[in-house]
């Protein structure tokens, strides 16, 4: 039987590094994460009830705001509004839910200690965020579109005649509302990564998201006005509005992508450092 | 096979593990005990590349955790309590597990059918207990039909007949050329499963040798006398050279017991034949794991409660 027997300290080996995996074997290993990302998603109830409420959200808002315009239209004010344009108003609200899912993709994996079987099934951790990003901003994507065309055609409904929308403005609506969820969910996933925990990620998210804009407004610093231009609330309202925004939608695009990469970025340095 | 060379895990100033070097072989099944707070679960993490090590390394098949395109065809492992989202079902959470490592969906009907919960598939785990719980992470360890296995305490929460099928499934696995490391505080239990033995004390290795080298060498393995005439047979068993006691303290002193060490169970009945001695009781008392364990880590122990003071055990 051995007994520890006295040694001469070793010099400590650094541990064997990991050769870098071709790039063909990353790609299918991440898809591979990624579709087990989706499994984990479409298999919650939680998912659904999410997508759910965010179309009642955004129907509701919608909704409300229809009709006041059109109460107004009734007496005899001259006003006109796009059904499009208020369905990406109400979109402001109708995220929420799905912001939450694309926050819990992560976050929740810490809480019950499920990200340990994770890792274990894609070690790389890069891969694994990015799996898990794709299927988030996916799924935003996916969740956007229908939640776009109810808050048109229930706003449409309400306002009747006073709509102004055009078919080329509904589908850039359509589209820009899409994109601005797919990518404002891979945001918040990043930010997730970085903080582990659901309640933190989702006040820093309506901070950012929400109350940043409106308290930029309250202040009237002029930098700070400046400022807004480039947050993302900012650059989703110019990617969402058929009114437009401060800029076109390519440099929205450009704008929300930038705070995506630093979201990510954050995610995968705190996925890296930090033990399981 | 599992290869650890100089591995060393630090938390700030504790020292979880401390220069561990061992060889996990395939074919045996390698018992993997020690105190709370001994480093075992830290190994283990440290093997699939949960944690990362302060030093040395953990290889798997020659590999690091992190260089394996599928880990989960080639480690399977059961960690901490069998963790799944309570509101997903056992068949969507292995789905997802299989997918993850492309492992053929048809894996997912085998391995809960090797785990008993084939009824139970389509149920949201929320309605789980303990056993179903760890069973289901059992299934999730073979879905990959890995080489090498390691399972930290696989029989919690599990009946009887629960522990009896893992301590067949478990030598199975080994009997096909596996590497099995199962860690577990069931020292009765390990007795019957393990063929190898590694004990760790403070993050270091006590032993490394096989179950029944570390059984016979560190326990009272003696033979059990009960007779009438025990104060005529006790000189004679001294003049024979052999060591006598009056029964272990555990034990219930029985007035007519002697433990004899040093000798057969024949010898000494032939001894008994020889002088007229009525023997009521002669067996070979063999050792057990669990002396063995606590005189191996009396020392290493980290949480000790007040009460409890290391016993001498041999006279």
């Amino acid at each position: 039987m051995t007994t520890p027997t006295p040694t001469t300290p070793t010099p400590t080996t650094p541990a064997p590094t990991t050769p870098a995996p071709s790039l063909r074997a990353a790609l299918a290993s991440t898809s591979a994460a990624a579709s087990a990302e989706w499994i984990k998603l479409r298999s919650l109830r939680f998912t659904w009830f999410a997508l759910l409420g965010a179309a009642a959200l955004t129907v509701v808002f919608a909704v409300v705001v229809a009709a006041s315009i059109s109460a107004s239209a009734a007496n005899g004010y001259d006003v006109t509004a796009s059904a499009a344009a208020l369905a990406a108003q109400a979109v402001t609200v109708g995220q929420l839910p799905v912001l939450m899912v694309a926050v819990t993709v992560v976050t929740g994996e810490y809480a019950d200690a499920s990200i340990r079987l994770s890792l274990r099934q894609t070690p790389l951790r890069g891969q694994l965020l990015l799996a898990k990003t794709l299927v988030a901003a996916a799924a935003g994507f996916c969740a956007g579109v229908p939640l776009a065309v109810a808050g048109m055609v229930a706003a449409r409904v309400v306002l009747g005649t006073a709509d102004t929308t055009s078919w080329d403005e509904a589908w850039r609506t359509v589209l820009g509302i899409g994109g601005y969820l797919a990518l404002v969910s891979a945001l918040v996933l990043g930010i997730g990564a970085i903080t582990r925990s659901t309640i933190v990620s989702v006040l820093v998210s309506l901070l950012l998201l929400l109350a940043a804009p409106l308290l930029a407004q309250m202040t009237r610093a002029g930098w700070l006005e400046a400022a807004t231009t480039y947050l993302p609330s900012t650059a989703g309202t110019a990617l969402t509005s058929p009114e437009g925004g401060a800029y076109g939608a390519g440099a929205a695009l450009a704008v929300l992508a930038v705070w995506v990469l630093l979201a990510q970025l954050g995610g995968y340095v705190a996925l890296w450092l930090r033990d399981a | 096979m599992i290869t650890l060379t100089g591995l060393t895990k630090r938390y700030g100033r504790t020292l979880a593990v401390d220069r561990l070097d061992l060889t996990v072989r395939p074919g045996v099944v390698t018992g993997f005990l020690g105190p709370n707070g001994a480093g075992k679960s830290t190994t283990m993490r440290m093997v699939v590349g949960l944690d990362r090590p302060t030093a040395g390394s953990a290889l798997v098949g020659g590999r690091p955790y992190a260089a394996l395109r599928n880990p989960l065809r080639e480690v399977g492992a059961l960690l901490d309590v069998a963790v799944a989202h309570p509101g997903r079902t056992a068949a969507a959470h292995l789905q997802a597990v299989a997918a993850s490592n492309r492992i053929p969906r048809r894996r997912v009907g085998e391995v809960l059918d090797t785990v008993g919960l084939t009824e139970v598939a389509g149920r949201r785990t929320r309605g789980f207990s303990l056993g179903m719980m760890q069973r289901l992470g059992i299934a999730a360890a073979l879905l990959g039909d890995p080489p090498v296995l390691l399972l930290d305490e696989p029989v919690n929460g599990l009946d009887p007949d629960g522990v009896r099928w893992i301590r067949t499934l478990v030598r199975e696995l080994a009997g096909e050329g596996r590497t099995v490391l199962i860690s577990s505080h069931l020292m009765s239990e390990m007795q019957h499963t393990a063929d190898h033995l590694v004990l760790l004390g403070r993050g270091r290795l006590v032993a490394d040798a096989p179950l029944d080298d570390v059984i016979s060498s560190a326990s009272l393995s003696a033979v059990r006398v009960r007779t009438p005439d025990r104060d005529r047979f006790a000189p004679l068993l001294r003049a024979a050279g052999w060591t006598v006691q009056p029964g272990t303290p555990e034990e219930e002193t029985d007035p007519d017991e002697l433990l004899v060490t040093g000798t057969s169970p024949a010898s000494i009945g032939e001894l008994a034949f020889r002088h007229d001695i009525r023997l009521h009781e002669l067996a070979h008392r063999s050792g057990s794991l669990e002396e063995a364990y606590l005189e191996l880590t009396g020392a290493e122990v980290e949480y000790r409660a007040a009460s409890d003071e290391p016993t001498t055990r041999r006279p």
